[in-house]
């Protein structure tokens, strides 16, 4: 016979009980597993978490490399560089092929260009990463050939960058090399552009050079703004003597080659070399100049590595060679890109336009100078992780990467490494870390 | 047939489908409890482990001895939740840890003097997860790293028993059990973006598949004095990497274990039991290196009816259990008392009962200590 009870105090009681335990249990509901404050290391609680990792060198890693020049493509350039060395020069080429010959003074009808005052150039200059000497002179010359049916030909415009085509020069003071510059030309030259009818629509092209003003002859690397950057150089002059009538402004424009009109807007305006004595360093990766280098490197990794590994790093070791022109301060900074270019395409300097932005996959990059020498390397492992992802692909790219550097083309510096050719020790190579496949977690 | 330690979603589901999606829980190594292949939850009812374990040979819910199922009801379902909350202190750290379990679910049905059931409950439980400051060598130099590992999943115990009823104070039970289980492991390290290494995570997945036959007996030699005893012989343990590789091979271990429980007293029934587990049949299945322990099993217990609650009476329960873990802390063999109390609670009129039992846990081995409070929520229903 059970004792008799409350009937009110049990049910207090029990439904209390439970609810302790609803609310133990509702507590429970969001688990909390993670018990590795205990873990330290090697730890018999926590046995069976060290992983073997193997560390192996590939020697040769590179299957074929190339230097390939001519990076951006001419007149792709973002800015036009203006270059003055002893062993390099390279002047800007801008295009003004759409010259107005017409105006209409205020109160009056449209009339003929007969005079010329104020004509002059304006200029978006850069002096970021530059090398300028405490004065500079500018010099613009007339390199516009209208004898000359060639469009692309270069000789006749060299063979103008001499003092009788010289339209316009002035010497400015390194602190003057802000923002922009009003570059004074020839008022007469521009009026007897204006009056050229010879090639139908009156044309003006234009040559930029720079130069020590000091006599020193220290070099001057210095750029432009460009059509591709939006600060294009504008030729302007006042087309009668009379400071009410304005200004007429013309931007670059190119209406030659008259077959190649794909081409046309790229010879708006460019960097031209006019003299390249720098040495070239033969069986080595060469990057950067102007135009640009860049080289191609496809790898031979073994697939027992790549396949079938979890690779924790893979470094591409690269030894770097003094390149003999360039200065301490001359920094360059190299990029590997991934090449995205499948095996449809089999011209190497084709697939090594098709490639990846600096940082996509590869994060790593080099910074140098090109006097430096000695061992650089490059962390790829991600690029390497990607192979083993795309191995059994038909479409999967090559295992190759693009070595470029940042403003490409815009900077005469150049940084050389040892190629494939080089000896062991050398020549590229990849030091691969990498876990490989076996079981684990067995108790 | 992959099944996982634990079911974690709610648990209404059929009976079906628990028995594709039920298996052991969860936890964290770096626990004493959750060595080797993870904790042995034991397939003990809510009410069994309210009095310490001590009636298991004698409890229809806990699938234990197949003979006890005889002491069901025609036809009843029975599910438990189990959540623990632990607390492992070694080398003046404290890790604190929370996990939920669904330990335990069983149907079972009587025809004419044959009651039958079937069970699905956690054999081993190798859930935990793991993440700590740690330095890696790669290459020449040692990285500061960050590891991340996790075990989920484990073994579970389905089993098929039938018992037969020879007379009122004799029956014989036949248990059949399939042993399936899943475990998925992972591994990895996380790296500064500095060091220039490539974080990893590796995961491999590991099946299970098992059987073994229990045989068990329900005497009643004489009043008030009941006597359970059941065994349980291993058929063999597969460990394989995926589907197919072989990894290691083991047995299901021997079990023996004897309940005697007494009810002379008016208003309660004390009991007690003993078992012995063979963990070392299990040897073959993992590394050489993994250290096993044959283990014995004890518990007392008393169980009393309490003031009437409706029209049915609250059931009060205690009890005490000892036994050693089956997987060693390094050389030292790991222990795990446990204290409990509970009570049962019939409601919807007698055709459903409330099994409430709270144990709080101590585990020790060398220097580590490990505390656990565990709820255990059982709730059995009766159609008819």
């Amino acid at each position: 016979m059970n004792p008799p009870v409350n009937t009110r105090t049990l049910r207090r009681t029990v439904v209390t009980t439970l609810l302790v335990a609803v609310a133990a249990v509702g507590g429970a509901c969001s688990e909390q597993l993670d018990g590795g404050a205990t873990c330290a290391s090697a730890s018999p609680l926590c046995p069976g978490q060290a992983i073997e990792i193997r560390d192996t060198i590939i020697d040769p890693v590179i299957a074929f490399d190339s230097t390939y020049s001519g990076f951006p493509g001419l007149g792709a350039e973002v800015q036009l560089s203006v270059v003055t060395s002893p062993e390099f020069e390279s002047v800007a080429v801008v295009r003004f092929d759409t010259l107005v010959a017409l105006f209409i003074p205020p109160g009056d009808t449209a009339q003929a260009v007969q005079y010329v005052d104020s004509a002059l150039v304006k200029m978006v200059v850069n002096i970021a990463r530059a090398q300028v000497p405490d004065s500079v002179r500018i010099d613009v010359f007339d390199v516009g050939d209208s004898t000359v049916s060639d469009d692309t030909a270069q000789a006749p415009a060299l063979a103008r960058l001499v003092p009788r085509w010289r339209i316009g020069s002035k010497v400015f003071a390194k602190a003057a090399l802000v923002d922009s510059i009003l570059m004074p030309l020839s008022d007469s030259a521009i009026l007897a552009r204006l009056k050229d009818s010879t090639q139908g629509q009156p044309r003006l092209r234009i040559a930029v050079r720079a130069q020590d003003a000091s006599g020193a002859n220290a070099p001057v690397v210095m750029r432009f703004g460009s059509v591709e950057s939006g600060d294009a150089m504008q030729l302007r002059y006042r087309p009668k003597n009379d400071t009410g009538v304005r200004l007429i402004a013309i931007v670059p424009a190119s209406a030659g080659p008259v077959t190649r009109v794909d081409i046309q807007r790229d010879l708006m305006d460019y960097t031209m070399v006019t003299r390249n004595t720098l040495p070239e360093l033969p069986g080595t990766i060469t990057l950067g100049g102007i135009p640009g280098r860049r080289a191609y490197l496809r790898f031979d990794v073994p697939r027992r590595i790549t396949d079938s590994t979890t690779v924790v790093r893979a470094t591409l070791r690269l030894t770097q060679v003094a390149y003999p022109v360039g200065g301490p301060s001359d920094t360059v900074v190299v990029h590997p890109h991934i090449v995205l270019a499948g095996a449809n395409v089999p011209d190497n300097r084709r697939a090594s336009t098709l490639i990846g932005g600096a940082g996509f996959v590869i994060s790593d990059s080099l910074i140098v100078t090109p006097n430096g020498e000695g061992q650089r390397t490059v962390e790829m492992y991600a690029l390497v992780r990607s192979w083993a992802a795309q191995a059994t692909s038909s479409a999967a790219p090559p295992r190759a990467i693009v070595l470029a550097v940042t403003d490409e083309g815009l900077l005469p510096r150049i940084v050389s490494f040892r190629g494939s050719t080089a000896g062991s020790g050398l020549r590229p190579s990849m030091r691969i870390t990498y876990i490989p496949k076996t079981g684990f977690g067995i108790p | 047939m992959p099944m996982p330690a634990q079911v974690r979603r709610p648990v209404l589901g059929t009976f079906a489908l628990l028995l594709v999606a039920g298996a052991p829980p969860a936890a964290a190594q770096g626990a004493l409890s959750l060595q080797g292949f993870g904790y042995p939850v034991g397939g003990q009812s809510t009410r069994s482990l309210g009095v310490g374990t001590s009636i298991a040979d004698l409890d229809p819910q806990s699938p234990v001895n197949p003979a006890a199922v005889v002491m069901n009801a025609r036809a009843q379902g029975y599910f438990q939740y189990e959540p623990e909350f632990r607390s492992v202190r070694a080398g003046g750290v404290v890790a604190d840890t929370r996990t939920s379990r669904f330990p335990l679910f069983m149907i079972s049905g009587r025809q004419r003097s044959v009651t039958m059931s079937l069970s699905f409950s956690s054999f081993m439980d190798r859930t935990w997860a793991n993440s700590y400051a740690d330095t890696q060598t790669v290459g020449a130099e040692r990285i500061a790293s960050t590891v991340l590992t996790q075990s989920e999943g484990g073994i579970a115990d389905a089993r098929f028993a039938a018992a037969y009823s020879l007379n009122e104070k004799v029956h014989f039970g036949l248990g059949l059990h399939a042993f399936p289980g899943r475990n998925r492991v992972s591994f990895g390290r996380a790296f500064a973006d500095s060091a220039k290494a490539g974080a990893f995570s590796l995961s491999d997945s590991y099946n299970f598949s098992g059987s073994a036959l229990s045989l068990g007996a329900l005497v009643t030699p004489t009043l008030h004095l009941i006597i359970g005893g059941d065994l349980r012989f291993g058929g063999p343990l597969q460990m394989r990497l995926g589907d197919s590789t072989m990894v290691g091979e083991g047995s299901i271990p021997f079990r023996a274990g004897l309940t005697a429980t007494y009810d002379g007293i008016p208003g309660s029934v004390l009991s007690a039991r003993v078992g012995v587990d063979r963990w070392t049949d299990l040897a073959g299945l993992g590394s050489a290196s993994l250290g096993l322990a044959d283990a014995t099993d004890m518990a007392v217990g008393a169980e009393i009816v309490g003031p009437r609650f409706g029209s049915s009476a609250v059931l009060f329960r205690t009890g005490f259990r000892s036994r050693g873990l089956p997987f060693s802390y390094g050389t030292d063999d790991v222990r795990e008392k446990a204290f409990s109390g509970g009570i049962g609670l019939p409601v919807l009129a007698g055709r459903a009962t409330l099994d409430l039992a709270v144990l709080r846990a101590s585990r020790t081995a060398g220097a580590v200590t490990e505390k656990a409070w565990v709820i255990s929520l059982g709730v059995g229903i009766r159609p008819q």
